[in-house]
């Protein structure tokens, strides 16, 4: 589905229903998958991370000092070592450092499933790829999450392939290389929860 | 145990995070098929509930893959979108760190189909949302 772009909209209080119309942000050359990933860079404008049908991370940024308001010519590549990637996550450290983690596809000529990141140098630019720490007995991870907690850790969440747990991982303190793991197993919704609630699959 | 089909992750204007999942309950009910379920940090121990609970929010049949996007918005709300087969929807907490959920559509781009993928969401600077879709053109529309 190579013909797909990405689009955008946005609230607007002057709007009738509060929201813009959607924008068209178009796509790299060899079109784009999965989802985007929005943060926000220190000066406050929105970059946003896809993976290409080529398995790179691409992205594009807000630049007020172009008319239509994104990088020219729209979309570029964070291309280096790790990928193909399958899934990728971003956000910002407490020191607004953007940061990305990607997943290696299953045809990753490196290792499958490994786990990468690369992030805004204090001194501008980008670091290079470099691996990730894996979760320790996690066959094969999925559907990356991440967030700053209470206390300007970055948290960075990840599924597992065929089953319903969770792993966790926190920077040990904000804007650290080091992380913390833990494994969580919630349980689905005790029928009592809501009157919406689906039924649990199995106990 | 339900089988995570995405997640995401955003913080509450109290501090706490909030994890939500989408899932294929594999219920019969179509109506009750796809759901989003999510948990949020608490202070006592071991720091997060021992279950999901759902959003009370009902998603068409068969719904399940894509994960959710979350933001938070001016009003300091935390604020979800996802993607369904013809429209994102966006649904929003009514008071900061509440648990009532609101939702509605922001419908699609004219002349457009929604890849099945999660959407993006995120707060500009001046405080307004931005949600962002992948989105092909329909070749079945009418010209």
């Amino acid at each position: 589905m190579n013909d797909g772009q990405l689009w955008a909209i946005r609230q607007d209080p002057t709007a009738p229903d509060g929201w813009s119309g959607w924008t068209e942000l178009g796509t790299p050359q060899v079109g784009l998958t999965g989802q985007p990933m929005v943060a926000r860079n220190k000066d406050g404008r929105l970059e946003v991370f896809m993976l290409g049908a080529d398995g790179a991370v691409w992205h594009i940024w807000q630049d007020p000092a172009v008319a239509d308001g994104w990088s020219p010519p729209r979309w570029h590549s964070l291309q280096g070592q790790g990928g193909p990637f399958s899934e990728l996550a971003a956000g910002a450290h407490a020191d607004g450092r953007l940061v990305v983690f990607a997943v290696a596809a299953s045809t990753s000529p490196q290792e499958a499933n490994a786990i990468w990141q690369r992030g805004q140098l204090l001194a501008g630019g980008w670091s290079a790829w470099r691996p990730f720490t894996r979760p320790d007995g996690s066959p094969t991870v999925r559907d990356p999450a991440l967030a700053l907690d209470a206390n300007k850790r970055l948290q960075l969440w990840l599924g597992t392939k065929g089953s319903g747990r969770l792993y966790q991982l926190k920077q040990t303190a904000p804007n650290s290389a080091e992380w913390n793991q833990q494994e969580w197993d919630f349980q689905s919704p005790s029928s009592t929860d809501s009157a919406n609630e689906p039924e649990p699959a199995d106990g | 145990m339900p089988i995570t089909q995405g997640t995401a992750l955003g913080q509450n204007q109290d501090g706490r995070l909030e994890l939500m999942i989408t899932v294929d309950t594999g219920s019969s009910d179509p109506q009750r098929s796809g759901s989003v379920w999510h948990v949020r940090e608490v202070s006592e121990d071991p720091g997060w509930p021992a279950r999901w609970r759902s959003l009370g929010v009902a998603l068409e049949s068969g719904f399940g893959g894509p994960a959710p996007a979350i933001a938070r918005n001016k009003e300091e709300r935390l604020e979800i979108a996802v993607t369904t087969a013809d429209a994102l929807l966006h649904i929003w907490q009514t008071e900061p760190n509440g648990d009532e959920w609101h939702h509605d559509s922001l419908g699609r781009p004219a002349g457009q189909v929604l890849t099945r993928v999660s959407p993006g969401l995120a707060q500009n600077e001046d405080g307004h949302l931005q949600a962002f879709v992948l989105a092909h053109s329909d070749s079945e529309a009418p010209l």
